[in-house]
């Protein structure tokens, strides 16, 4: 059993500690946004926040939560309007979608350590893949959001 | 064998069958009587319900992969029924009502980006005709001439006494008149468009930036277990033994299922009396073991751990290194088939100059981001499929013909993918995820193949190698160029090679496919073309450098409609061909800058062509010019992309502009990585770190410049792939860099990270 807290709530999970995250996410806690691509770390579909840090959470055992904050697409913002989904709907970034909603945590987590990054910054920082090639809107909705939460 | 000329070029014996996918239009005249009216939402034309609350229904007979397809669609119906547009939503198309009504959607297959250009006027038929019956239900109604009457924002309305009639109250009466004889329908005219041609939000815009969109991945069904499998390692072992000891005692409650290979039918629709080669492809699929329980992190950790026997294989030697070696020997002699025009050898012995060349591309796979899987419950009240197969259609078959149901009792929940890039035409999973289901009667099983199972046992735009010859005539342009294909397994792709997007006056193909490679065939985003313009390209590009000519100067000589033989299969339809491809390329170099100066060590190359694989066949014309730096390390950066197209009629902007800059990202990703090995008969590449994709830090800057048109839609979805490689590697070899004549890039040039 681990005790942790997922999107503002305390949860117990009865589960093998050894399972990672993503499956308790998605198959015991019914939270479907965060995806499955790769399993080994390599893409970020999977990307979720430990503590405001983001993790791929397909190589994070359950038992690495223990009694921390887990914070998933679904828990990003509870009206579903954080300044990186507005300007996500505003550039029309997703293609088929299955990448964003790793592309969005990785990007709020980016933007909890650099407050107005550069291109080049946002560029390097996010290494998650996006196989429908959504990348340069990405970084255009990035930018348009930090400006806006710098000025919030 | 030889084959005749016209069949080689691919082209004519499709031609002539093409259009048996085609529509035929008077369907919708005779579709009255099915349509279904209830209390809750009348059906009419099965494209279209209109539920009691005036909102509207437009059902998609396309997997929706990324492409936009639910938005343009809907946008095609709702502009020309003058729907309220804000009340509009999807739902996908099933199977089984599309075979019981006789095929009213016309085209479900989601191959070749020919959704809006074969749907496009079928679609516009079906709406025009069902406003046309809303407005003449209202007529009787109010007692008024339907001309008196117009329909807007989902009500028919009378002008005079600006009485306003919600959709929802005539569709039932709509649904049940007889129209066919009030045939033809009007359309709208271009100038009153409010949703054609308009940037409006995909449907599913929100929804896919809170997490909410709902996947294949994602099917949750009560009672629902998991399963994980496990396909023989080496190509075409068999499943000796599995050693089932102590399973029982492991956690999840697992068992064991035996899921054998076979070839399941083809990946791509044939037509009735035609010759699948020309067509498809077989899919096959080798035995399988497969584990299920509670979770499919328990299902896959003892699948993991099981100790499986497979027999010996007569590929267990396999290599595609080998492959490449013997079909670089294969090109250099006389090949199997063989076709062409006007007469190369005279060419060649008139020739100024003779260049020659070998070429050559790797098995290369789709990848999409969601891994394959499929959900599936067999009981007694027949079959449920949840898949996001890009062929429905043939599921919803393996379904029935697998478990031996009644076709009837067959019901195939048609969900979003997390990608395609045709992956999902093949559909193996569907078939693996049925076999287990059968065993488990009564108990839904969710199969997922984890990202290694999906890479080492996919399909694969096929290893080829290529040999050019050229001659080059007084005047400076190609008289001569022959072309010797050999390839692992693949359909009769020869369209890849021989539809030269330029004109020379005398060229001779010849081929030969490895059928026995038991390496599978897939459709990969850009199919032939992706393997093949890019080669055409660079090798002219590399005649015109021997001879020391301007690049648009000579691409433009080679678009001379002029220099086309008279007596040439399709002689109006080449002519026309080039036309448009100057057209586009002269576009490009307006446009995309062309002559502006390029900053020092900045490479520039340029590629216009279609997609048509058979002359007629409805691609867009396009062009790409792409700059690169190669810095003194030879390390690459591509900077800009730039295209210019000829979509036909554009339905959506925004959309075809997000599908440009994905297909140069997918050509960027083959070009300078992309490489699927074989050894000792298995594929090498298993995930994402050996397999890379292009990633942000990759990405160039991308621009789109449309060309006007209100002709029918052309595709867009994989245009950019072809063209983008090929103007790539001209634009390596200006930067001062090497001729890349075997992909990916990666085996030449240091790309830093990937
Ligand atoms: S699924 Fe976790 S990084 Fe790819
Ligand atoms: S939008 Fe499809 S993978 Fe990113």
């Amino acid at each position: 059993m681990v005790e942790c807290e997922i999107n503002g709530e305390s949860k117990s999970v009865e589960a093998d500690g050894a399972t990672p995250l993503l499956w308790i996410l998605r198959d015991e806690l019914g939270l479907k946004g965060t995806k499955f691509g790769c399993g080994a770390g390599l893409c970020g579909a999977c990307t979720v926040h430990v503590d405001g840090v983001a993790v791929r959470s397909c190589i994070t055992p359950l038992i690495s939560v223990s009694g921390k904050k887990v914070t998933t697409i679904e828990g990003i913002d509870n009206s579903g309007e954080h300044p990186l989904q507005r300007h996500w709907i505003n550039s029309r970034v997703p293609q088929c979608g299955y990448c964003q909603s790793g592309m969005i945590m990785a990007a709020a987590a980016l933007l909890g350590s650099v407050k107005s990054p550069s291109e080049a910054q946002v560029r390097e920082e996010i290494t998650n893949l996006c196989r429908c090639g959504t990348y340069n809107r990405i970084v255009e909705a990035v930018q348009a959001a930090a400006k806006d939460m710098s000025v919030e | 064998m030889r084959i005749s000329r016209r069949r080689l070029l691919s082209g004519s014996a499709i031609i002539a069958t093409g259009t048996r996918f085609a529509i035929i239009l008077p369907v919708f005249g005779s579709r009255d009587a099915t349509a279904i009216s209830s209390n809750e939402a009348v059906d009419l034309l099965s494209w279209v319900e209109i539920k009691p609350d005036n909102s509207a229904v437009i059902r998609i007979p396309q997997t929706d992969i990324g492409q936009g397809i639910n938005t343009t669609l809907a946008q095609i119906i709702a502009e020309e029924m003058d729907l309220d547009w804000a009340r509009v939503s999807t739902k996908a198309y099933d199977p089984r009502v599309n075979a019981e009504r006789q095929n009213p959607y016309i085209w479900t297959t989601t191959l070749g980006s020919s959704s809006a250009h074969y749907l496009y006027e079928p679609v516009r038929l079906a709406a025009a005709t069902i406003k046309k019956k809303l407005i003449s239900a209202a007529a009787l109604q109010l007692k008024v001439a339907p001309e008196h009457l117009h329909a807007d924002q989902g009500h028919v309305v009378h002008a005079k006494t600006g009485r306003r009639i919600p959709f929802s109250k005539v569709a039932a009466s709509a649904a049940e008149l007889q129209l066919s004889e009030q045939l033809p329908v009007e359309y709208k005219p271009v100038a009153q468009r409010r949703l054609i041609g308009s940037s409006v939000p995909a449907l599913e815009l929100k929804a896919m930036t809170a997490g909410e969109k709902r996947f294949g991945i994602d099917v949750d069904v009560p009672g629902m277990r998991f399963a994980a499998i496990s396909q023989s390692p080496v190509y075409g072992a068999k499943l000796l033994k599995v050693e089932m000891e102590g399973i029982r005692k492991l956690s999840g409650n697992p068992s064991v299922v035996r899921v054998s290979g076979k070839t399941i039918g083809f990946n791509s629709p044939v037509p009735e009396g035609e010759d699948p080669d020309l067509w498809a492809a077989e899919v096959r699929c080798d035995d399988a073991i497969a584990v299920v329980a509670d979770t499919w992190w328990q299902a896959k950790t003892v699948l993991e751990g099981l100790d499986i026997t497979w027999s010996s294989s007569k590929h267990r030697a396999l290599s595609s290194e080998k492959m490449f070696v013997e079909f670089a020997q294969r090109v250099n002699s006389v090949l199997p088939k063989s076709g062409g025009q006007g007469n190369f050898e005279r060419a060649m012995s008139r020739a100024d100059q003779k260049l020659s060349a070998l070429y050559s591309y790797p098995y290369v796979e789709a990848a999409p981001l969601e891994p394959m899987n499929c959900t599936a419950l067999v009981d007694d009240n027949g079959v449920q499929l949840w898949t996001n197969s890009q062929f429905p259609d043939d599921a919803w078959r393996i379904a029935f013909e697998t478990t031996g149901v009644d076709p009837n009792d067959v019901t195939l929940h048609l969900m979003a993918a997390g990608g395609g890039f045709g992956r999902r035409l093949h559909n193996d999973i569907v078939y693996q995820a049925i076999q287990i289901a059968s065993q488990h009667r009564g108990i839904p099983i969710k199969l997922l193949a984890t990202r290694e199972e999906s890479m080492k046992h996919s399909y694969y735009s096929p290893l080829t190698v290529a040999k050019f010859d050229a001659a080059v005539g007084s005047d400076g342009t190609v008289d001569g160029w022959r072309c010797r294909v050999a390839s692992s397994f693949a359909p009769d792709q020869s369209y890849g090679a021989t539809r030269l997007p330029f004109v020379v006056p005398n060229t001779h193909f010849e081929y030969e496919r490895h059928m026995s490679v038991p390496v599978p065939f897939g459709w990969v985003r850009g199919v032939g073309f992706a393997q093949h313009l890019w080669m055409n390209f660079s090798f002219l590009d590399e005649i015109r450098l021997a001879i020391g000519a301007d690049a648009i100067g000579f691409f433009r000589a080679h678009l001379d409609p002029s220099r086309i033989p008279e007596d040439v299969d399709e002689y109006d339809l080449a002519v026309d061909r080039a036309l448009r491809t100057r057209r586009v390329l002269d576009y490009c170099v307006e446009k995309g800058g062309w002559s502006n100066e390029k900053p020092p060590g900045v490479g520039r190359g340029i590629c216009a062509s279609d997609s048509d694989y058979y002359p007629g066949f409805g691609s867009s014309t396009k062009a790409a010019m792409v700059d690169i730096v190669l810095d003194k390390k030879r390390s690459l950066t591509v900077n800009r992309v730039f295209i210019a197209i000829d979509a036909g009629t554009v339905i959506n902007p925004d959309i075809v502009k997000a599908q440009l800059e994905g297909g140069v990202a997918f050509a960027l990703s083959t070009a300078l990585y992309s490489e699927i090995s074989v050894k000792n008969g298995s594929v090498e590449q298993s995930n994402f770190h050996d397999y890379p994709v292009l990633r942000m830090k990759k990405m160039p800057r991308v621009e789109v410049a449309m060309i006007p048109s209100d002709s029918t839609p052309l595709g867009v979805g994989e245009d950019a792939v072809p063209i983008t490689i090929a103007a790539l590697v001209n634009a390596i070899v200006d930067a001062g860099g090497p001729r890349i004549r075997r992909l990916p890039i990666s085996r030449e040039i240091r790309l830093e990270d990937s």
